[in-house]
Parts: structure tokens; C-alpha cells; sequence
């Protein structure tokens, strides 16, 4: 019992360490993968985020919207066309 | 206990029940009167120990006090610890919000509370932070605070401190790994999140070592509760207006509207055993992935199983859904706002709705995670909700009879009070935009971390604790996967149709506006990083009136 569970023991350590130490790495450094990655990192996407706080472009995006109410105010609360102030 | 006494009585003995709880204070007892013993997201009582009050309560039932202490219950029930303990972490850290030279206050206790950070090649880099400051010791610091706050609650509910400062190193640990492997950038990248490994670890520490050692600090519903307790720094309520009325009816409309017609389609068509798993499932497919099924999960007292088969279904289609829906939507050139919303009120994990939205283009991303967000907020009142619902009419039809008001306080999970009122207070305070805002920031900084820690390790005491033979249960024949599929289906096509009619049809003049805006920003990023780069990689055009 003790063997079969020191067995598993290894199997389970040496496949996350080749998996995490040499596959994932290897295929993180491919040219597609690199670029994917690239944009990610750019717009501030974190992939694993479970909630919108994690996720720096969730906070980019609320801060532009926020721009857009201070430019136009009425314009997600009213249909049809809505005027602008400053054009004013 | 099925077919014991105690409960062939339970029907025509409620008010003795009533009473028992009355006599003995405990959530626990109030527990066995519902029969939800075993549900590691409700209450983990010993059972043994439940049975025996009922009985003495029936058969002496003149000498208990007329009303139960509710100071009692506050003292020792788990729920109202995971609110003290919640509540203690952040007043800490609010009371350490410091303004520095810089514009932006900050937490003192910032750099002690750290997780691994995103690595590539080597794990070395997953102990060095973005800013190339070493995250070793906030990650033990956080350990070391973390337990420190268990310790407190262990000896305030009664329970064996010694053996919980034994056990407990040995599960942060194991959140460490955990999260070690989810923070790998492919990994990341494919949205693979840290609840999975969580999960796996545990159940391979499990199958492996055994986890009976372990079972002192396998809290899981404890370690969930705080981490919620700590999620409502992030329910700021004002957000849920960002995008005004189009944002309100893909978010606020569609979302409760695909939970409850999925439930009730799980409920009554394909009648499936257990109402918490088809809540969970209904909510996670239908609000936001793994914090929604973390957050229902606990207000309706799901099993553990439960949650865990949800969040596996949520983020296996996840996974599908992040590349097929952008190729669908590029291949047929929708509006990009319109689409950005769609992918927001359909994908469920927000990792995943940014990473779809980027395939799309700029426009995409900036609404796909805006509306993703209004639904992460609106987790605070579905949970609430939820938790309302359950004990006023799901848990009622177990033993069939209607609760009054007294019961249904007593069945109501405490900790959502602690949720919804942190909520409140931080929204309360995000409304100022210098001082409030401020805050809020310099706490979430610090709580975020401090909740994710928690939420791993629960994730890694479900799967050092995981029942597979209740796995099997739940899956009943694949119903669980028809009811994600159907009501995936049906989110798609509604969040679609109210997509394009709040965007495309009503709203077109903030359809130009997100456009214009998203378009500049885009083009100012790409100039910084090459002046020469395309902005973005699909066309935009402004809808036409």
C-alpha cells in the first residue's frame, strides 16, 4: 500500500514538473503563442481573472466609459440621437 | 440518519425543533431540523451530536426558553465568524490606507499580503512581482495573517486550535502550488483557473497521501464565506450603471431572466434531484463563471460536489466558447459593440470575456468587459436572492411545512448580511471619487489577494475532500450537462437579441461613442508601442442611423 502510493506520489510529481517545467514553457516561447501572450500583456487582459478586478482592461474600460459620460452625458440614457454640450 | 427517528418525527415536531434550537443555540441543530447535514457549503456540524437535542427538546419542551440567544449564535456560528473575520481583515487593512507623495493612497499592509505572480519559463518568476520586487515574503506574511485569523475563529467556535495550527500550513501549501501552476502564462491564457488545480491538487494530495491529517483545517465553507465575506469590497453597486439603460437590460434583464427559466427548466423539465446543483450550474452559466457558482453555492448551501461539477462544466465550455463565438463573430462582421456585448453576456468567466473580446478587436474588448462586470456586480444581489428563495421556499418542501419569519431568520445564511453590508458600506464610500474611491482602492488591492487565497483554499479542501460517488450522483445521466447546454443556448440567443436591440437598434449614438473612443485609445496604445502597427485588426465602422 505504502509502494503503490509512494508510486503515485512520483508519478503525480514528475508529470506536473514535466508538463509546468518543460511543455508549458516550450510552447509559451512558440512565435504564435508569444504574440498571443504579447497582445494580451498590452491590453491588460489577465486570462485567469474571476472577477472584473483582476482584470486590468475590466478598469480601463469602465474609466473610458467614464470619459465618454463626461463628454455626453445623456448618451446611454437616452435613445435616439443625443446632443453634445460642449458642442454648444 | 435517513429513516431515523429523529426524522420520521421532524413533520408534526417543528416547533419543537424551533424550540430546540432555542434551547441550545446552535446553527447546527437548526441544520439537522432542515436535514442538509453533509453539505460542506451549508453547515458541517457533527451529526451525531445534532440528533440528540431534538429529542430531549420533544420530550422536555416546558422547560426551554421561549426565545433563542441570538449573542449565542453570534459567538459560535461559523457564518457570523466568517463576517467578524471578514470584517477584522478589512477594518485592518482600511486602517492602514496611507497617503504617500503620490496621488494614489496605498495599504501599508500591501506588501505583506502577496500570491505567486504570472510566470513564463521559469517558476523562479513567479516569487518576483511585475515592479521586480520579491513576493516571498508577503506570500508567507499572508500565510502567517491568514492563519492567525483562522486561529481566532477556531477558538471562538469551539474547536481544536492545536490541531488546526498543525494542519493548516500543510493546506496553504497546497494553495500555493495551486496556484503556482494556474499562474503559468499558457495556463492563464487558456483561462484555466486556479479553483481547477486547486481542485486536482487536492484530489491527488487526496489520492495519494490520504487527507485525514488533513481534515482540522478542511474548512471549505468557512474559508468560501470570508472570501465573500472580503468580495464585497468588489460589489461596488454604482458600477451597475456604467453603461446605462443599454447596460441594464444585457445585464440586469437578461441575466436573471436566463438564472430563473434555467432553474425552472432544470426544476420541471428535466427534474433533476438536487435544486442547489441546478442553481449553481443555472447561476454560473448564466452570471459569471466561478465567483457566481462560489457565491450561490453558499447562499443556497450547495454540496460541495455540487459547485465543484459546475465550475468543471463552466470552464470546459468556457474554453469552447472563448474560440468559437469571436471566429463566428469575425466570420459574420458584427457591429463590434454589439458583439462585445454578446461575448460580455454570454461567456461566463471574465478572464475569458476579455481574452474573447481582444480576438474581436478593441471596440469588443472595451464592452465585453464592461458588461462582464456589471454581471460580476449583480452577484451580490443574486446571492442575497438566493439565499432568500432557499429558505423560504426550496428548503420548506423537505419537510412540508412553510416557515415563519423566526425560522427563516434562523435558516438564513448569516455571512450573506456580512456580504451584502460590506457592499454597501464600500459603494457608499466609492461614491465620493477623491477620498472614497481612494479607499476602495487601497483596500481591494490588498483584499483581492487576501480572497483569492481563501477561495484556493477551499477549492483545495473540496478536492482533498471530494466524494466521487456523489460526482457520479449529480451526474444523473448527463442532465446537468443537457441543462448548461440548453441554457447556455438560450443566454445566447437572448443576450444576442438584446444586444443588437439596445446597441444596434436603440442606442446607436452610444454605439458611435464606445466606437470613436475605443478606436482612439487603440491607436494612442499602438503608436506607444509601434507608431507604425494597425490599431486594430478588424474594421470598424459607426452604425448608421
Amino acid at each position: 500500500m505504502k509502494a503503490s502510493r509512494l508510486t503515485m506520489s512520483s508519478l503525480a510529481i514528475s508529470g506536473i514538473a514535466i508538463v509546468w517545467l518543460k511543455l508549458l514553457p516550450m510552447w509559451a516561447e512558440s512565435p504564435n503563442m508569444r504574440a498571443a501572450l504579447k497582445r494580451h500583456e498590452q491590453a491588460g487582459i489577465n486570462g485567469g481573472a474571476i472577477y472584473y478586478s483582476e482584470n486590468p482592461a475590466a478598469l480601463e474600460a469602465v474609466a473610458s466609459i467614464r470619459e465618454i459620460q463626461v463628454e455626453a452625458p445623456h448618451v446611454f440614457w437616452r435613445t435616439g440621437p443625443t446632443e453634445n454640450p460642449r458642442d454648444h | 440518519m435517513e429513516g431515523s427517528p429523529t426524522h420520521l418525527k421532524l413533520p408534526v415536531a417543528w416547533f419543537e425543533c424551533t424550540f430546540t434550537i432555542a434551547t441550545h443555540n446552535t446553527q447546527e441543530a437548526a441544520h439537522l431540523v432542515l436535514g442538509r447535514e453533509g453539505h460542506i457549503f451549508g453547515r458541517s456540524p457533527t451529526p451525531l451530536n445534532i440528533g440528540e437535542p431534538m429529542l430531549n427538546a420533544s420530550e422536555s419542551s416546558l422547560s426551554v426558553p421561549a426565545s433563542p440567544s441570538f449573542w449565542n449564535e453570534m459567538r459560535s456560528s461559523e457564518d457570523w465568524w466568517a463576517v467578524w473575520i471578514g470584517s477584522l481583515l478589512l477594518g485592518v487593512i482600511v486602517l492602514t490606507v496611507q497617503w504617500t507623495d503620490s496621488s494614489k493612497p496605498v495599504s501599508l499592509l500591501k506588501p505583506y499580503v502577496a500570491k505567486p505572480a504570472q510566470w513564463t519559463s521559469s517558476l523562479s518568476d513567479a516569487l518576483i512581482s511585475k515592479s521586480g520586487k520579491p513576493l516571498t515574503r508577503g506570500i508567507i506574511t499572508t500565510g502567517v495573517l491568514s492563519l492567525v485569523a483562522f486561529s481566532l475563529a477556531q477558538v471562538g467556535m469551539g474547536r481544536n486550535l492545536p490541531r488546526f495550527l498543525a494542519t493548516f500550513p500543510v493546506v496553504f501549501a497546497l494553495a500555493f502550488i495551486a496556484q503556482l501552476l494556474s499562474e503559468q502564462s499558457v495556463i492563464k491564457y487558456y483561462n484555466l483557473e486556479y479553483p481547477l488545480w486547486g481542485l486536482i491538487i487536492g484530489f491527488l494530495v487526496n489520492v495519494c497521501l490520504g487527507a485525514k491529517w488533513l481534515q482540522p483545517a478542511l474548512q471549505t465553507e468557512f474559508y468560501v464565506k470570508t472570501g465573500l465575506v472580503l468580495l464585497g469590497v468588489e460589489v461596488l453597486i454604482p458600477l451597475l450603471l456604467t453603461l446605462g439603460i443599454p447596460g441594464i437590460c444585457v445585464s440586469w434583464v437578461t441575466t436573471p431572466i436566463v438564472l430563473i427559466v434555467t432553474f425552472l427548466f432544470g426544476q420541471r423539465v428535466l427534474k433533476i434531484k438536487s435544486p442547489s446543483l441546478n442553481m449553481v450550474i443555472s447561476a454560473d452559466m448564466a452570471v459569471c463563471g466561478v465567483s457566481a457558482a462560489i457565491a450561490t453555492g453558499a447562499a443556497c448551501r450547495a454540496k460541495k460536489e455540487e459547485v465543484s461539477l459546475a465550475i468543471t462544466l463552466s470552464l470546459v465550455f468556457t474554453a469552447i466558447m472563448m474560440v468559437i463565438q469571436p471566429a463566428v463573430i469575425v466570420a459574420v462582421g458584427m457591429n463590434p459593440v454589439v458583439a462585445g456585448a454578446w461575448l460580455g453576456g454570454t461567456i461566463d468567466s471574465t478572464g475569458a470575456v476579455a481574452a474573447a473580446g481582444e480576438i474581436v478587436g478593441p471596440v469588443a474588448l472595451m464592452t465585453a468587459t464592461t458588461v462582464k462586470l456589471i454581471q460580476n456586480v449583480l452577484i451580490g444581489a443574486i446571492a442575497f436572492g438566493v439565499a432568500t428563495y432557499w429558505v423560504t421556499r426550496v428548503e420548506q418542501r423537505e419537510d412540508g411545512v412553510r416557515p415563519n419569519p423566526w425560522e427563516i431568520w434562523y435558516r438564513f445564511p448569516k455571512f450573506v448580511f456580512g456580504f451584502v453590508a460590506i457592499s454597501a458600506i464600500f459603494s457608499l464610500l466609492s461614491l465620493s471619487p477623491s477620498l472614497g474611491q481612494g479607499v476602495v482602492d487601497a483596500t481591494t488591492s490588498v483584499s483581492k489577494e487576501l480572497r483569492t487565497w481563501f477561495f484556493c483554499l477551499a477549492f483545495i479542501c473540496i478536492g482533498l475532500d471530494v466524494d466521487f460517488a456523489e460526482i457520479r450522483r449529480n451526474l444523473q445521466g448527463g442532465k446537468p450537462l443537457v441543462l448548461y447546454v440548453c441554457g447556455q443556448s438560450l443566454n445566447l440567443m437572448l443576450s444576442l437579441l438584446m444586444s443588437w436591440l439596445m446597441y444596434g437598434v436603440l442606442f446607436q449614438d452610444a454605439t458611435n461613442k464606445l466606437i470613436e473612443k475605443a478606436e482612439s485609445q487603440a491607436r494612442a496604445k499602438a503608436e506607444l508601442v509601434a507608431p507604425a502597427a494597425p490599431a486594430t485588426k478588424t474594421p470598424i465602422s459607426p452604425v448608421k442611423p
